[in-house]
This record gives C-alpha cells, structure tokens and sequence, in this order.
C-alpha cells in the first residue's frame, strides 16, 4: 500500500467556504463516509482561504532574516483548499477515490505519492 | 499481494543504468531499473492475463504520464530502441530524452502506475490511447 496527498484545488471565486458551496458539504460527509469505512482514509484538513494565508520565507539562509508576506505563495486562479491523505494499493485505486469529494467537479485533485518514511506509518 | 510487494521492490532496487540516463536522474534518490526487464521478472497468479508484453503497453500507455513520456517509454521498452535513436526520431536532445525516460519510470516506481491489463469497464477510453483511435466498434474482437 502507498500513501497519497490528495490535494483539492478550487477556482477562487467558488472556493469551499463560500454560500454557493454550501450544497456540497453533503458530498464531502458522504466521501468522507465512504473512505472512512473503506480503510483509505489516512487524515485531512480543510484550509481557511487563501486571503487568510501568512508566506514565510528566511532571507540569507539558515538563521537570517524572516520575511513574512500576507498571502498565498503563489497568486493563481485555482488555489488549495484542503487535502485528505488517502492510501491506496497504486495510483488507479487511488485516482478512483480523488475523483469522489466534489472538490473534483468543482475544481481540481492533485494526487501526489508521500515518500514513506522508516519508522513511519507511511512504511508497507 | 506478496508477489505485487516484491514486485515493488524489485522496481526499487538499484540497477545500473547507461550513464546518460543515470546523470540526468542524479537529483532523485535511486535509478528506476527499465520496467521492461522487470515486468518480465514478476509474477502475478492471481491474474488472469499474464501476458507481460500486453502489461507492459497498458503500463507505457497510463494516463498519468504525460503523451510525449508515453511515446518515449513505448519505443524504448516496447520497440527496444536506445535513448539515442529515440532522440533523433523524436528531435529532442539525447539529454532531454535521457531526463523524460528516468522521470517516467521514476513516476511509474513512486506514483504506483501499475502493471495490468485494465478491467472491461476501463478498457474503452484506455485502447483509444493505446491506438490513438476510438476502438468501440472493436471491442468484440478482445
């Protein structure tokens, strides 16, 4: 079994937290539902918009100067709005559940493989 | 699923690669041996296909690899070409090449891209790739 970042992506102007996306909170409950009883469901986190987001990057490397900016890192149409970790046998398994949580219609899932750590629950 | 475990190990395991392929892969962990030698070496009994070679196009053909990475896998695991040729067919760098073939098979390794012949229910959008045509009037001939 492999581990798996399913990153949702939503276009801003119709990000999860908004009045019109209210119907959906249904299709989250039951993927959550479904994934929880199937065994896949790993974690996850739904995430403030991305006006709410602080970057932080360190100028002059380890130990230099912390520089705070508000906003997201990168200015872009579709913006990240949550992700659940999802473990599946390979990527066709894995692509059958990002295609559940309506953030897939609505936007974009990006499935990203987790590099398995030792000692790790990530380990198979 | 023991044999798949293997399977996977046997995707990780070093292997030595031509020094082009292994130079351009350098910033990622480990070389992803050729899947057309591994593919062979696996055993999968509880599938009813086992024609690797048939495994293998389905694999050179997965969705999640980009159109241009399909195209180099295909010809240098299903026609057997080296990095060089394939370059001068396709009019790339060989260099360029070298990188598109070791990020496809490092893809295939660590996105999990299996090695199946996919289920009646996949099969119809999955043969369009294969063929690059629509195969539905085909589908009573598999």
């Amino acid at each position: 079994m492999a581990l798996y970042a399913a990153l949702l992506y939503y276009p801003e102007d119709s990000y999860w937290t908004s009045p019109e996306e209210e119907q959906f909170s249904a299709g989250y409950a039951e993927f959550g539902q479904a994934a929880g009883a199937a065994g896949v469901l790993r974690g996850g986190e739904a995430l403030h918009p991305a006006t709410m987001a602080t970057t932080i990057t360190v100028d002059g490397g380890k130990g230099g100067k912390v520089v705070t900016s508000d906003g997201p890192y990168a200015e872009a149409k579709e913006i990240l709005g949550g992700f659940y970790v999802i473990e599946a046998a390979d990527l066709d398994e894995a692509t059958r559940w990002a295609a559940q949580p309506p953030a897939a219609w609505r936007g974009k899932v990006e499935l990203r493989p987790v590099v398995p750590m030792s000692g790790g629950a990530a380990q198979s | 699923m023991a044999a798949r475990n293997k399977a996977y190990d046997t995707m990780r395991r070093e292997a030595v690669r031509p020094a082009k392929e292994t130079a351009a892969g350098w910033h990622l962990p480990a070389a992803i041996p050729d899947p057309a030698e591994e593919v062979t070496e696996m055993v999968e009994p509880e599938s009813v296909v086992r024609d690797d070679m048939l495994r293998l196009v389905f694999t050179c053909c997965h969705p999640a690899l980009a159109l241009d990475a399909q195209v180099a896998l295909a010809l240098r695991t299903l026609a057997g070409l080296d990095v060089a040729a394939i370059a001068r067919v396709l009019m790339v760098p060989q260099a360029t090449m070298a990188k598109r073939l070791v990020r496809a098979r490092q893809k295939i390794a660590h996105a999990r891209i299996p090695y199946r012949v996919p289920t009646d229910a996949e099969l119809d959008p999955v043969l369009v790739r294969v063929t690059g045509r629509d195969c539905q009037a085909r589908k009573g001939d598999l």
